[in-house]
């Protein structure tokens, strides 16, 4: 959380995590020179750059997009989320070397200028065998560099984060972009089976992990409690929510998570402000909930974050009736106080 | 994230799940990538090729789709012989050739497979 523009919100984990960015990235175009040149000695460096370069930035793309369904399905990978936005910069500069060395390379000795010649010099849209695929290469570029630009929380907070969420779901599209690029220029351009072969397993296991996280996100949608009289939810028994942790319920079409602090229950909307994030998977944390994406805080009671931060969330009623909790479906306004429910173990 | 946007993720991964593999198929399915028979031959590429004494001239009219065609003499086993030149794009390419030559083979040098093969 910061109160005023910075360029990076430097912390710690921050710094570790951008280490093992660089890292990374490091050792997998070191390992790819090594192994091109040893190969193929009579290959030329522009070419392995582009190809380092891209399947650098397929990697990337691919370990980005596994990110969110593999915390949702398992909370173990929450830390690899935290800075997800650094690493699909990183993404977007590897992906950008390789568009500017492949239009350099291919497109930079005619007689048209280089952009104009990556749309012109294959005409033959009318195929689908033959499109001209760094056409497409190029679209998806031009929406990871969107994306990147945008990438910041200045555009967050002015955007707004349901905006801003939905200008990077763009990634899916550049995702389809990307892998088309690549499965019609290995066939046009390559021998090898091994790309399509990795692109294909790639593409199975990114369409499992997203299905199965999303199914497994709509049974919890499903789950609407019992409906009693006044409209309360009965939902579940006071022990079932443990200590600085929360319990997640779909109420009206929305998630609230139910809060235990200090023996007090409390519910408050499950979204979090910044991103978006599960505050249910989170826990109490110097008293307030701590989002488990980016460590954003709420105080349970009222939903605000504590001063001098402004964010806020909806609160709910809670009652207990025959040893089980209800909640009212029905929130309140941002940052309403609710007194916490005592008198549970 | 809120119910719609999960909702909306689910829609657009089966949209991908579904659309990207039809798309994929359409454009392999006339490529015929299993049939190992025509692997070894491509098309013939848009070019015609003459003999003058000691020289052979290969008239490109249209680029060439491959990156590295090289071309090779057919000597007189009719084996593969030595590298005559690359064609790099449109233009007429003038060769010498040995009196042994039987005729020129154009490889494309990055998937290894013949282009063209002529005999004088």
């Amino acid at each position: 959380m910061g109160l005023d523009y910075k360029w990076v919100l430097w912390n710690s984990h921050k710094k570790t995590y951008d280490r093992g960015i660089a890292l990374g990235m490091g050792i997998y175009l070191i390992l790819f020179f090594v192994i091109s040149f040893w190969v193929n000695p009579e290959i030329t460096a522009e070419t392995v750059i582009i190809r380092a370069f891209g399947s650098l930035a397929i990697l990337m793309l691919h370990i980005i997009l596994a990110i969110g369904p593999l915390s949702r399905l398992n909370t173990n990978f929450l830390p690899v989320l935290y800075n997800r936005r650094h690493l699909g910069v990183s993404m977007f500069f590897a992906a950008l070397i390789h568009g500017v060395f492949a239009v350099i390379q291919f497109h930079s000795l005619g007689d048209v200028h280089p952009i104009t010649s990556v749309f012109t010099s294959n005409m033959d849209y009318g195929s689908l065998t033959n499109f001209p695929f760094q056409v497409l290469g190029f679209l998806a570029l031009l929406i990871l560099f969107t994306m990147a630009a945008t990438s910041h929380d200045f555009f967050l907070h002015n955007l707004s984060p349901r905006i801003w969420k939905g200008l990077h779901m763009m990634v899916y599209g550049a995702y389809a972009l990307v892998i088309m690029h690549v499965f019609l220029g290995a066939f046009q351009q390559e021998t090898s089976g091994f790309t399509i072969v990795a692109l294909c397993l790639g593409f199975l296991l990114l369409i499992s992990l997203h299905l199965t996280a999303a199914f497994k996100e709509a049974r919890t949608d499903n789950f609407i409690g019992e409906k009693e009289a006044e409209g309360w939810l009965r939902v579940c028994h006071p022990n079932e929510v443990i200590e600085s942790r929360a319990k997640i319920f779909t109420v009206s079409g929305e998630r609230v998570a139910i809060f235990k602090h200090q023996g007090k229950l409390s519910a408050i909307h499950n979204v979090c402000k910044h991103q978006g994030g599960p505050l249910g998977e989170g826990k109490i944390v110097d008293g307030c909930v701590t989002c488990p994406w980016h460590g954003y805080q709420y105080l349970p009671h009222n939903g605000q974050s504590p001063p001098p931060f402004t964010e806020k969330v909806k609160t709910y009623a809670l009652k207990i009736e025959k040893d089980m909790i209800h909640i009212h479906p029905k929130a309140f306004p941002e940052g309403t106080a609710v007194i916490p429910l005592s008198g549970v173990s | 994230m809120i119910a719609t946007q999960r909702r909306m993720h689910l829609v657009i991964w089966i949209l991908i799940a579904v659309v990207l593999p039809v798309v994929m198929l359409l454009a392999v399915k006339d490529l015929h990538v299993l049939d190992t028979a025509g692997n070894t031959v491509a098309e013939i590429a848009p070019l015609s090729v003459s003999r003058r004494g000691r020289s052979v001239t290969v008239q490109v009219d249209t680029p060439l789709k491959s990156a590295a065609s090289i071309v090779y003499e057919m000597d007189a086993d009719g084996n593969k012989g030595s590298v005559l030149g690359q064609l790099k794009g449109r233009g007429n390419y003038t060769f010498l050739i040995s009196p042994k030559t039987k005729g020129i083979y154009i490889i494309d040098a990055i998937k290894n497979v013949e282009l063209l093969k002529i005999e004088f």
